[in-house]
């Protein structure tokens, strides 16, 4: 049975007078895993705030699993579990701290929530620092609370924003086990990048965003059968749709002339 | 490199920390999308700035030389001028010391975190020359109210004692307690997150150190509080010490006794003896060697707590299990902005000022015969004005990351709730302090009982009304408070509806005392009663 997770429709999120996003519109089934790839300005951090409800004013209608933020704000952010691209956390709390937070504000209970912790903690190493505050961790240990942080309720609809640009390799490599793992499971997620192999080894759909808008939506084969002249590999999809072909041949010349 | 150049580094320094302690971006504050460009908003962040500085220049002006004039004035109560004098300047240092303290400590705490020495740490400059842009930034936050005061005390003072000399010395010992209130800020920020490095974790050892670290920041605060509100006793105590033992030869040693007995001598002379001049005459010059070490120390301090920010804790304890002790969320929200506040000396300071207050309405209680209606009505008003600085200061907490936490499960509810129950649980422990020691000194403590008890309805609602305008801000406009004193305005404005209501209650009564005073309770308690009602419904509505 294939449910809709997320519908995103005419989404606009302006700074100022400044279009960010530009009616902007997609939707992510359960069991997807669905990859925003842009390069970066396109939107996919501001898109990604939208739909978590941390982006005050926007226009346009969000679903989640068919409930609004609007209508209910705390329904629909229990659904999800958020990988923010900038990890800002309480720096003075300890992992351990901060973890204890976040279970209470979600309202789990101590016993279920510790085995489960137990094994994310170890599958991401980071046991002897659970004690350290958060100000003295390195940033790819920051964003491992802040994942861990994000599946310890066994949200729904998992949101990542670029989850792999400060994690090593062992990590990196058992998050995406988690993420193909989850949507397995019948979870959706919604992961945005600008890393290409990620995107073509790891989701079962692309969006391709650029200047806020959707230039480009489908499977990885799907988009290779639309650009016709891409040499199957996703990164020259990727710069034909999003039209910086050109004008990087012109950079790569300018540079190769110096 | 030459000043000039330092100088317009700093101005960028300066700059963007005032910039980054009005939108703290780091904790994940939007820019307020209303505005045009970003141009104008950085500007608006230095008018901002701007006003804070001014407010607290007012603020200090004000409450220093009132203190200073106030017991100068009072003198005949016992002591003699020239000692009442010495009490007045004293007051003046100690007052000028403890305000600058604080607002010092806000301010380190944005520069911190604001992480900008850290940028300056990549380019091409000595350890020396970040050392001297880092205090020539912090000097520069402060500029308006520092220079005022440096100003404003000696003219006063020269206006007063006609002595030129006197006068100078005001204006260097004024200079030396701007020194000591910096470096003592920067000192404990160092201690504080150095500890919270070092810290942290569940073990007994820790927990206790961080309570030491907390008495420790108690009692210097404290000492301070108590000289500015007991000028006038300590002015009469050091007149009749000084008359009766000849203990002011020791105690002229100390600062900052010894600057105010050498302008008290300049003001008055010929009336102390030459040992007493010529030891605190001695005492002061240390203490401007003192300052003058210190101001020299005070960058690289700044410098260096940046760099111990960044080093990695050393130590791993050996972690046994990960297990967590989740609880209902409000409790989940209560413990840990109680965690955070223990570890920070801004909200540290601002937390403990219900304390401080409490203890010195204990010593206050020591000298006051019965505490009457109007004198319960004072001391309420005290405890409440404090414990209504708690909702802002849990609130900026909130803000710290509230990139993140915007994305939680939350009600506003919720939230309001956690931080109500905060601050008027404080402003209970502390009435419940206040009638331990009025039944322990024997004083009739039945007044404080009935009113204070009926008018916790009012600080539960005060505390609801104020969090409900900053919790809108927070989720509306993405708005995190950056630190108190940059936003001295804002903050002021939003604190002001919710004063007004927790006095609603004591000036009804006040009033009513005058027509039937036989219908005060009865009236207090609904006026309380009702605030709290409506708050309460509109609250939950949220
Ligand atoms: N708070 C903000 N104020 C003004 N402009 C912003 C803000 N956040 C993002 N932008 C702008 O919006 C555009 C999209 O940004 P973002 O969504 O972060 O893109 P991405 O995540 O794809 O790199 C960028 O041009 C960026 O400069
Ligand atoms: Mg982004």
């Amino acid at each position: 049975m294939e449910e809709t997770a997320v519908i995103v429709e005419g989404l606009t999120v302006k700074y100022g007078s400044f279009v960010a996003v530009d009616n902007l519109s997609f939707a992510v089934n359960t069991g997807e895993i669905y990859g925003l790839l842009g390069p970066n300005g396109a939107g996919k951090t501001s898109t990604i705030k939208a739909i978590v409800g941390v982006l005050p004013p926007y226009s346009g209608k969000i679903q989640v699993y068919g409930k609004s933020l609007l209508e209910d704000e705390v329904a629909v952010k229990s659904m999800i579990g958020y990988v923010p691209e900038e990890v800002v956390l309480f720096d003075s709390l300890t992992p351990r701290e901060f973890l204890e937070f976040i279970a209470s504000v979600r309202g789990l209970k101590a016993d279920i929530v510790s085995s489960r912790l137990e094994k994310l903690v170890d599958a991401f190493d980071i046991k002897k620092y659970f004690d350290t505050p958060i100000a003295a961790l390195s940033m790819g240990n920051k964003q491992k609370v802040a994942v861990i942080a994000a599946l310890i309720h066994e949200p729904k609809l998992l949101i990542l924003d670029e989850p792999l640009v400060g994690l090593d390799a062992r990590s990196s490599k058992i998050l995406k086990e988690l993420i193909s793992y989850h949507a397995k499971r019948g979870g959706a997620v919604i992961f945005s990048t600008h890393i290409m192999e990620v995107a073509e080894k790891l989701c079962t759909k692309v969006g391709i965003i650029n200047h806020g808008k959707l230039v480009g939506e489908g499977t990885v084969d799907e988009l290779r059968r639309l650009v016709k002249s891409a040499e199957g590999s996703l990164e020259d999809i990727f710069l034909k749709v999003t039209e910086q072909e050109t004008s990087l041949n012109e950079v790569i010349r300018a540079l190769e002339e110096e | 490199m030459k000043f000039m150049e330092l100088w317009r580094i700093s101005n960028k320094v300066y700059k963007e920390v005032s910039f980054q302690s009005i939108f703290a971006l780091r904790g994940g504050a939007s820019l307020p999308q209303k505005d045009k460009n970003v141009l104008q908003i950085a500007k608006r962040a230095e008018t901002n700035t701007l006003i804070s500085k001014i407010l607290t220049t007012i603020f200090i002006v004000v409450f220093g030389l009132s203190v200073f004039i106030h017991s100068i004035a009072g003198y005949g109560a016992g002591a003699s001028r020239e000692f009442a004098m010495i009490g007045g300047a004293t007051a003046f240092f100690a007052a000028l010391l403890f305000l600058m303290a604080i607002m010092g400590l806000q301010v380190t705490t944005s520069l911190i975190s604001s992480r900008i020495l850290d940028v300056l740490g990549h380019l091409p400059l000595s350890r020396n020359e970040i050392s001297r842009i880092a205090l020539i930034t912090f000097i520069r936050i402060f500029d308006i109210p520092l220079f005022v005061a440096l100003v404003a005390f000696p003219i006063i003072y020269a206006i007063q004692s006609g002595s030129a000399v006197g006068s100078f010395i005001s204006f260097i010992g004024i200079a030396v307690t701007e020194i000591f209130a910096l470096t003592f800020t920067i000192g404990l920020a160092r201690f504080f997150y150095s500890s919270v490095l070092r810290g942290g974790g569940r073990s007994k050892a820790s927990t206790l150190l961080r309570f030491i670290f907390l008495i420790v920041w108690i009692l210097p605060t404290l000492g301070v509080y108590l000289v500015i509100n007991l000028a006038g006793q300590i002015a009469t105590l050091f007149a009749s010490m000084a008359q009766t033992l000849q203990i002011s030869n020791y105690i002229v040693i100390i600062y900052p006794f010894s600057f105010s007995l050498l302008m008290s001598n300049f003001a008055f002379p010929g009336q102390l003896s030459n040992l007493t001049i010529g030891l605190s005459a001695a005492a002061s010059v240390g203490y401007v060697i003192l300052g003058a070490y210190c101001l020299k120390h005070i960058g690289a301090s700044i410098r260096r707590v940046f760099s111990e920010a960044e080093e990695k804790a050393a130590m791993h304890a050996q972690i046994m299990e990960v297990s967590i002790q989740p609880s209902r969320s409000w409790l989940g929200i209560i413990r840990k902005d109680l965690r955070i506040a223990s570890r920070s000396p801004a909200y540290a300071s601002l937390f403990l000022l219900p304390a401080i207050q409490t203890v010195v309405l204990m010593l206050s209680f020591l000298s006051l015969g019965d505490i009457s209606l109007n004198i319960t009505i004072g001391i309420l008003f005290g405890i409440s004005f404090v414990s209504l600085m708690l909702p802002p200061t849990l609130l900026a907490i909130e803000g710290l990351a509230s990139s993140y936490t915007r994305s939680l499960p939350l009600r506003r509810r919720t939230m309001i709730v956690a931080k109500a129950a905060v601050a008027t649980l404080t402003y209970t422990l502390s009435l419940l302090i206040l009638l331990i020691a009025a039944v322990f000194l024997r004083r009739n403590f039945s007044l404080i009982l009935t009113f204070g008890a009926m008018h916790i309805f009012s600080i539960a609602a005060a505390s609801m009304l104020v969090l409900s305008i900053f919790v809108k801000k927070l989720w509306e406009e993405g708005f995190a408070m950056g630190n108190i004193y940059a936003r001295l305005g804002t903050f002021i404005c939003i604190l002001f509806p919710g004063v007004l209501m927790a006095l609603a209650p004591l000036i009804t009564a006040s009033i009513v005392f005058f027509i039937a005073s036989a219908q005060v309770i009865p009236v207090f308690f609904t006026v309380a009663f009702l605030e709290f009602g409506i708050m309460t419904i509109i609250v939950l509505r949220q």
